[in-house]
């Protein structure tokens, strides 16, 4: 069920007013009995994947915790380890290494032939996965207790507005608000309702307007001439933005208006100087997660190494990064490509103090945001593009000038849509400085409530009328 | 005072959402949400994008296959077996048009009933029994679902396995088809429907959308289902390979042969082409997939009766479907039952130069 179909419009309000009705001990049996429904709204039997994850994970947990003997602990740490790395593997990964196995062994003239299956992805396998590995590690590394509710803890695997596609919320976090009563209050309704209206906006009326024009040049490269090319790139990286910070926007919204509070995702990333920068402001929840559980425990055993050390971690952990995205090799090499930028920025950090010094902060900054953005654009080629094997041609095109053209540079089926794509996404970057610069959500909330009523009933019609129907997935979905 | 305002909403809201998740998840509460939906009386694309200009008035009679005209299995002379392009009444229909001509009662039964089902399970349901004086069953299939009429072997579903409870319980008490209804209810029901529309004519006078899958020549008015919607065996672009298209016509051969021996019915394959396959150049597309033309040499080779109605409606300049509907028009439909009527002639005249 997606956020942006007839169905999620009927169900959402539904579960709402008889999640509130109800008395708080009971809530938690209407919210899983919903999050499942919500889940096998996709498809009914993967729903036994979340089941045997939250029973497992729920064991082990509670045995790490009662458990003296340290063997015993990092047996069942290890036992939930291989079932949740064991059903991602499995679906997510093992075409792809059955794949890159066989091939490793052609040059030497053997053929392995490990057979692939065809079996659909469990949509946010990865999501949920990493949210349940969090759990039973920290309570191993004694950072946590264990749940003794087991409804409790389904709940925090299967909590419908993170579930297929995030926030990777912490089981220190979400838990302990499950044992919370929220009643309905005003000034948190109004504020989740305004998240969820954001979220929409970046949905429908840049992302999934934008994705048109991205799917015709990516799926054809070669019909495009280069300025189309390198139009699609510019505009994937505000259409994967809108799509996911407007997913994660909706997500907490809608957990908000329940009372729940989700860690924030994204802090308008396309304001970054550096790379750095970016990734405290892109997902968030899966930056900080791969800093606790991977990119840390890399740095502590590499110590040793120094500054190298901490480059290699950057290098490894978003190697990982990119794999997290997809089985598939662009989205290694676009994780290689962050791990270069971000190591790179490391190892370069008195070079670029001493520009900074030379050139002046506000030049810095200035040149440090276009080179962020550029780069940019460059990784998130890799991360688009439907096989490595077409990359080069399509750099070949942005980088062939004499093939561009302005004839035909407008694909929308709907030529308006491509002054109006340009007008929003600069709008929306434009507010998001201004938000930076000059705080415009703590203007605009003292601002009377009839400009508030008005601005927001405005939003409001401008995504019924400028946004796109055609209920497109998000597409972390298929992460 | 805001707090209760917004528990009254909420509490409203909720309340009316719930009566509509209910009566469209629960399955035997779909008569209630089918007594909501308003009828559609313009062509079938004009309800992709609800824009008046496009709006074509279709006068619908009563479906053939719950009209009075609409004989027994067991006493008819003729067994249509076929879609909507049979039983949508705008005119005289195919069934009627083969009464008048035939003078024989004719017996329609709708291939999207789910109790019909296919064709030798629904005869043998209805113990339906070999009469001495052969008979015609004549199998209308729209292009689009012909791979879901035929990727089956329709021999080997005479013979269904005994039902699993618990699934026969289930698909009793939940409706399948959820998105669909509530798509429904979103656009055509008495209060939803003045309130979509109006939307999606503004959004049409003022930013020229025409909010739908679907594609349309603004030269001509016509509407089309796209590539986008369409790239699946059951759609219009999809590239049928020359093994699937020897496994259909496998399969005919198979339907001709067991309708005859087990039946005594003689088969006559009244395959329809999809409204793009005949108006691609509209669109200037050439990507047609060439389906029917390869099905017809397929069916020849293997002596399966056919109507070959691809090439004569191709060759015609007047227009044969409607603009704002996947279906014939009335002279469509007419050219159609001719050529029907052109083959049954052909065969009856074989079937008496062997006696």
């Amino acid at each position: 069920m997606l956020f942006n179909s007839i169905e999620f419009l009927v169900f959402f309000p539904t579960v709402i007013a008889v999640y509130f009705a109800m008395p708080q001990r009971f809530r938690w049996i209407l919210l899983l009995i919903a999050s499942y429904f919500f889940y096998m709204s996709w498809n009914p039997s993967y729903i036994v994947l979340i089941m045997v994850s939250t029973v497992v994970d729920y064991s082990c947990a509670i045995g790490i915790e009662n458990q003296k003997n340290k063997k015993v602990k990092l047996a069942l740490l290890y036992l939930s380890l291989f079932v949740n790395l064991g059903f991602l593997v499995f679906f997510k990964y093992f075409n792809f290494l059955g794949d890159a196995f066989n091939s490793l062994f052609e040059p030497l003239g053997i053929f392995p032939q490990i057979p692939g299956h065809n079996i659909l992805l469990p949509v946010g396998i990865s999501f949920y996965t990493f949210q349940t590995l969090s759990y039973t590690i920290d309570v191993y590394k004694g950072k946590l207790k264990a749940e003794r509710h087991l409804g409790y803890f389904a709940l925090y695997v299967s909590f419908f507005p993170q579930l297929v596609a995030g926030p990777i919320e912490r089981a220190s976090r979400l838990l302990p608000q499950f044992y919370e009563k929220f009643e309905i209050e005003y000034e948190r309704i109004k504020k989740g309702l305004l998240m969820v209206l954001w979220g929409f906006l970046l949905k429908l009326t840049i992302a999934d307007r934008l994705s048109e024009y991205v799917d015709s040049v990516f799926n054809e490269p070669n019909i495009h001439n280069g300025l189309q090319k390198l139009t699609a790139a510019y505009f994937f990286i505000f259409q994967v933005y809108g799509d996911f910070a407007g997913y994660s926007y909706i997500a907490i919204g809608i957990a908000l208006i329940m009372g729940y509070e989700l860690m924030d995702n994204f802090k308008r990333p396309y304001l970054s100087v550096s790379f750095q920068e970016f990734w405290n402001r892109w997902h968030i929840s899966l930056s900080t997660w791969i800093l606790d559980y991977v990119y840390t425990p890399i740095v502590l055993s590499k110590r040793h190494w120094g500054i190298y050390g901490i480059a290699f971690a950057l290098l490894v952990t978003f190697v990982l990064n990119g794999l997290w995205h997809g089985a598939n090799w662009n989205f290694i090499v676009f994780g290689f490509i962050l791990g270069i930028y971000i190591g790179a920025e490391f190892l370069l950090k008195k070079q670029r103090k001493k520009l900074k010094k030379k050139i002046g902060k506000g030049k810095f900054r200035f040149f440090g945001w276009i080179a962020t953005m550029c780069l940019w654009i460059f990784a998130c080629i890799f991360f688009r593009i439907n096989s490595l094997g077409e990359v080069w041609s399509f750099l070949g095109g942005i980088l062939d000038f004499s093939s561009y053209s302005t004839t035909n540079l407008n694909l929308f089926k709907f030529p308006i849509d491509f002054v109006i794509s340009l007008i929003l996404i600069h709008l929306i970057w434009g507010l998001e400085f201004f938000q930076e610069k000059n705080n415009l959500l703590g203007k605009f909330k003292k601002q009377p409530s009839i400009i508030k009523w008005t601005l927001v009933i405005f939003l409001l019609l401008f995504v019924i009328f400028i946004g796109k129907y055609n209920s497109s997935a998000f597409i972390y979905f298929q992460f | 005072m805001k707090t209760k305002f917004l528990s009254f909403i909420i509490y409203t809201l909720g309340f009316f959402c719930g009566i509509i998740f209910i009566i469209v998840n629960v399955k035997p509460l779909g008569s209630v949400a089918r007594s909501l939906i308003i009828p559609r009386n313009y062509g079938d694309l004009y309800y992709q994008h609800y824009i008046d200009k496009y709006k074509t008035v279709l006068d619908r009679k009563i479906p053939f296959s719950v009209s009075e005209l609409n004989t027994p299995l067991k006493k008819a002379g003729i067994i249509l077996y076929g879609d909507s392009f049979s039983n949508l009444r705008y005119f005289k229909g195919i069934p009627e048009l083969l009464i008048d001509s035939m003078k024989v009662d004719l017996h329609f039964a709708h291939t999207r009933r789910i109790f019909q089902g296919p064709v030798f399970p629904y005869l043998a349901k209805s113990d339906y029994q070999k009469d001495s004086i052969p008979k015609f069953l004549i199998f209308q299939s729209a292009e689009r679902v012909i791979d879901l009429r035929l990727r089956d072997n329709p021999a080997k579903l005479v013979q269904a396995g005994t039902p699993n409870p618990i699934k026969t319980f289930l698909k009793s008490i939940l409706a399948r088809d959820a998105k669909r209804k509530y798509t429904f209810l979103l656009k055509d029901t008495k209060l939803t429907r003045p309130f979509y529309s109006f939307l999606m004519n503004k959004r049409y006078d003022w930013f020229g959308y025409v909010d739908s899958p679907k594609v349309y020549d603004e030269k001509t008015g016509m509407f089309f289902n796209d590539k986008s919607t369409s790239n699946t065996k059951a759609g219009f672009y999809y590239q049928f390979s020359d093994e699937e298209i020897e496994l259909y016509c496998n399969h005919l051969e198979i339907f001709k042969n067991e309708l005859k021996s087990l039946y005594n019915l003689d088969f006559v394959f009244f395959p329809v082409p999809n409204k793009i396959s005949i108006y691609s150049h509209i669109l200037n597309n050439d990507e047609y997939n060439n389906l029917l033309p390869r099905l017809y040499e397929c069916m020849e080779a293997k002596s399966v009766d056919f109507v070959d109605i691809y090439n004569p409606i191709k060759a015609q300049k007047e227009l044969m479907y409607f603009k704002t509907d996947t279906h014939w028009n009335e002279k469509g439909a007419q050219l159609s039952h001719n050529l029907l009527m052109k083959k049954i002639r052909e065969i009856q005249a074989r079937t008496n130069s062997k006696n």
